[in-house]
């Protein structure tokens, strides 16, 4: 008798059948059966034949799905009063969905029969089913709105991330520069100036081999093409090659430097050195070895292969 | 017209995961030689006659810094589509500097590497061009952040 009763409290607070007359909720609980399940045991698998409708007495069951990459979604997770499997009941088709118990459960079982004559003697039940269904889908939609969402940000990449790898990036290399031993000022500092001639002034020095022409481009570049005659004395080899090679024996004798590039000023580097190094006389070519190839002065070129 | 087993290895998840690795550790690689010695890089990229002089250090200590950070990246996962998208940049301008100094027919060192190296030529051409056909692959086939959300969910 109690056991009756309490069939009724739970059947009336469940929202598909909480709304039958008394007389057929009495009956439907005299005449269910009732399914005690230990913690963590399958009620029913996807792919199942559906047997029966399932109401949670006392317990909590949780449903979900396993995908073919073997992750698992979980789907819902029910307590007293709640319902799960009508859907394959109404269509016939296997069960879409596995459920298992978390605890301890006691399950009112509705079986086949019973439920189809409920369906047939109360049609709004179908109505409650449908609108229930309803809802579901509404909140699938509102989840795979979210996931796209997800998906397209993380397949965008958002600009915060280019400025964290940049910013990251820009951080630690001045920080780094400034701890190096080895580091450099940012901001290069522009060489002191040094008095230039054109061209044709420094044409008519070197005609009277009065002036030595210097050029301070690295070997490389200078190997390719230079003034003919010219000395080769890149200012970052110019230890070296001053020790090496450079006649230092006049020190007023005219020094005519060339040689920069929209990246260095490699001739007011070597001139300065020059200075440094007690000449008096240093130039600078205006216009370097452009404007003496364009006066038609002779340059020596390397031979190509 | 490309069969589908090629397609499909090419177009892998899994290609993109080796790729990155391999990208990864030559951008590290490329940046540990340069980092400590920021003056000699400088002259690296000044044999190039691209860059200003007014930003030439600038330049010269902030590149490797952004190759090892983005190669990183790319290695751990952490942010590493963005990281990706600067690797392909930075190889695109790389192979725009190198071709041009070809064009113009001076014999410059690469200053890839190190600040020394190998001198520019059809081969560095050739290795850019590989990198950066493999950033794009791990552009368009990484699957990351998908799979790390499977994880979460």
């Amino acid at each position: 008798m109690s056991a009756e009763l309490q069939n009724t409290q739970t059947l009336l607070e469940n929202s598909i059948l909480g709304d039958l007359p008394g007389e057929a909720l009495a009956e439907l609980a005299r005449t269910l059966q009732i399914r005690l399940v230990q913690p963590h045991e399958i009620i029913f698998r996807a792919g199942g034949e559906p047997d029966a409708f399932y109401i949670v007495g006392s317990g909590q069951v949780r449903i979900f799905v396993r995908h073919k990459s073997k992750t698992e979604r979980e789907l819902a997770v029910l307590g007293p009063g709640e319902h799960f499997g009508e859907i394959s009941l109404m269509t016939g088709e296997p069960r879409t969905a596995n459920v298992e118990s978390l605890v301890e459960t006691s399950l009112l079982v509705v079986s086949r029969e019973q439920f189809e004559r409920l369906l047939h003697d109360y049609p709004e039940l179908s109505r409650k089913i449908v609108r229930e269904m309803r809802d579901w889908l509404l909140e699938d939609e509102k989840i795979i709105e979210e996931e796209a969402e997800v998906l397209i940000k993380s397949s965008q990449g958002s600009w915060f991330d280019f400025v964290t790898v940049i910013g990251v990036s820009i951080l630690l290399a001045i920080a780094f520069n400034f701890l190096n031993p080895n580091g450099i000022s940012l901001i290069p500092e522009q060489p002191d100036p040094v008095p230039a001639v054109s061209a044709r002034e420094a044409m008519d020095a070197y005609r009277q081999k009065k002036a030595l022409i210097v050029d301070a481009m690295p070997n490389s570049f200078y190997r390719l093409r230079h003034i003919k005659g010219a000395l080769n004395l890149p200012p970052a080899q110019f230890d070296i090659m001053y020790m090496a090679s450079f006649p230092q024996d006049d020190k007023d004798r005219e020094i005519v430097v060339y040689g920069n590039t929209i990246s260095a000023p490699y001739d007011l580097e070597t001139a300065n050195k020059l200075l440094l190094h007690g000449f008096s006389d240093v130039k600078i070519l205006k216009g370097g070895l452009q404007d003496w190839e364009a006066d038609g002065y002779p340059v020596e070129k390397k031979v190509a292969k | 017209m490309i069969p589908g087993p090629i397609k499909r290895a090419m177009t892998s998840e899994y290609l993109s995961f080796v790729l990155r690795l391999l990208l990864g550790a030559f951008f590290i690689y490329a940046s540990l030689g340069k980092i400590t010695h920021p003056a000699q890089f400088a002259q690296a990229i000044a044999n190039y006659r691209i860059v200003p002089y007014m930003v030439l250090n600038l330049g010269a200590v902030l590149l490797p810094w952004i190759e090892l950070i983005t190669g990183l990246f790319l290695i751990i996962g952490f942010k590493s589509r963005a990281s990706v998208v600067v690797i392909g940049l930075l190889l695109v301008i790389f192979e725009v500097m190198i071709l041009i100094n070809m064009y113009r027919g001076v014999p410059i060192s690469c200053g890839c590497f190190d600040t020394a190296g190998e001198t520019i030529g059809w081969k560095k051409v050739f290795e850019d061009a590989l990198m950066l056909a493999f950033a794009v692959q791990i552009y368009y086939f990484d699957n990351l952040e998908i799979m790390k959300k499977f994880k979460t969910t």
